[in-house]
């Protein structure tokens, strides 16, 4: 059993380093003839937040390092697609997990899919519904890309942090 | 991996696959660029007819549609990321090959432009 302050501490320290993360990918070059898709990896941390606290802790994080990366890199248009995709993400994570059978892999992979289609919601209001929905297919097959990764990663972290007795 | 997992990856593909081919079934007729701002139509545009239009917003934005030889593309934008521009040129026929081609989009100016092709 941890006490308040550890826990407090250490998604702290959690949230900093998804914002890291998010920051060092947003000063990545967009890959050519795929706007928008990128690797997401600082779901890496939230999904360890998730498996190590619990959901409530993990909403806490991803809201406190959207409105911090709005307000520090990502501009008000960026803490809106983040906060879209952020909360039906984190949505689809949860159900996921709540529905059992899966490894954080699957978790995810729907996160991902989750995530870009919470962004592409947002473009919806911006460019019109058609312009999305084109670009839908792409975003999802993305999804399913980054998703792997980024749970593979997770799914590493976690088993080294086991290993070392820091993960419950 | 669990068998699951495999069974979420293919719910999303299949999602995928079907919007894309709901995309192919939907692409637009007639040989018109379509231009919207905030999503709502602004401009339509003879695609036989060679022009530039140039959109001029409140805030600032500025942003120059291209049509030339029976293509189209964002000549100019003062967006920061360019992603529009560099779409390049786009033709009928590459709407016919990927239904996405058919969008130009500037998201940051929040200018999108639709190759409407048969």
């Amino acid at each position: 059993m941890q006490n308040r302050t550890q826990t407090v501490a250490r998604l702290g320290v959690l949230t900093a380093l998804a914002l890291v993360l998010g920051w060092l990918e947003a000063q990545l070059p967009a890959l050519p003839g795929l706007p928008g898709v990128k690797l997401g990896i600082a779901n890496t941390v939230l999904l360890c937040v998730l498996e190590l606290h619990g959901g409530r802790q993990a909403l806490g994080v991803m809201l406190t390092r959207v409105c911090l990366a709005g307000l520090l890199y990502a501009g008000f248009t960026g803490f809106c697609y983040s906060l879209a995709g952020g909360l039906l993400s984190l949505g689809v994570m949860l159900l996921m997990r709540r529905a059992g059978g899966l490894s954080l892999v699957g978790v995810s992979v729907a996160g991902a899919a989750a995530h870009n289609l919470g962004q592409l919601g947002v473009a919806c209001v911006w460019i019109g519904h058609r312009a999305a929905l084109a670009y839908a297919p792409v975003l999802l097959i993305a999804g399913i890309v980054t998703g792997a990764v980024t749970g593979i990663c997770a799914q590493l972290v976690l088993r080294a942090l086991r290993k070392g007795g820091q993960g419950r | 991996m669990k068998r699951r997992d495999i069974i979420v990856i293919g719910a999303v593909l299949l999602a995928a696959l079907g919007l894309a081919l709901l995309g192919f079934a939907l692409r637009g007729g007639g040989d018109e660029v379509r231009v919207y701002l905030d999503g709502a139509l602004y401009a339509v545009l003879p695609l036989d007819e060679d022009t530039a239009l140039v959109i001029e917003q409140p805030g600032g934005a500025v942003n120059i549609v291209e049509v030339s030889g029976g293509g189209v593309r964002m000549r100019e934008a003062n967006c920061p990321t360019q992603t529009c521009v560099a779409c390049g040129w786009r033709y009928p026929d590459d709407v016919r090959a990927l239904p996405d081609a058919a969008w130009i989009v500037c998201l940051p100016n929040r200018v999108s432009v639709e190759l409407a092709a048969d």
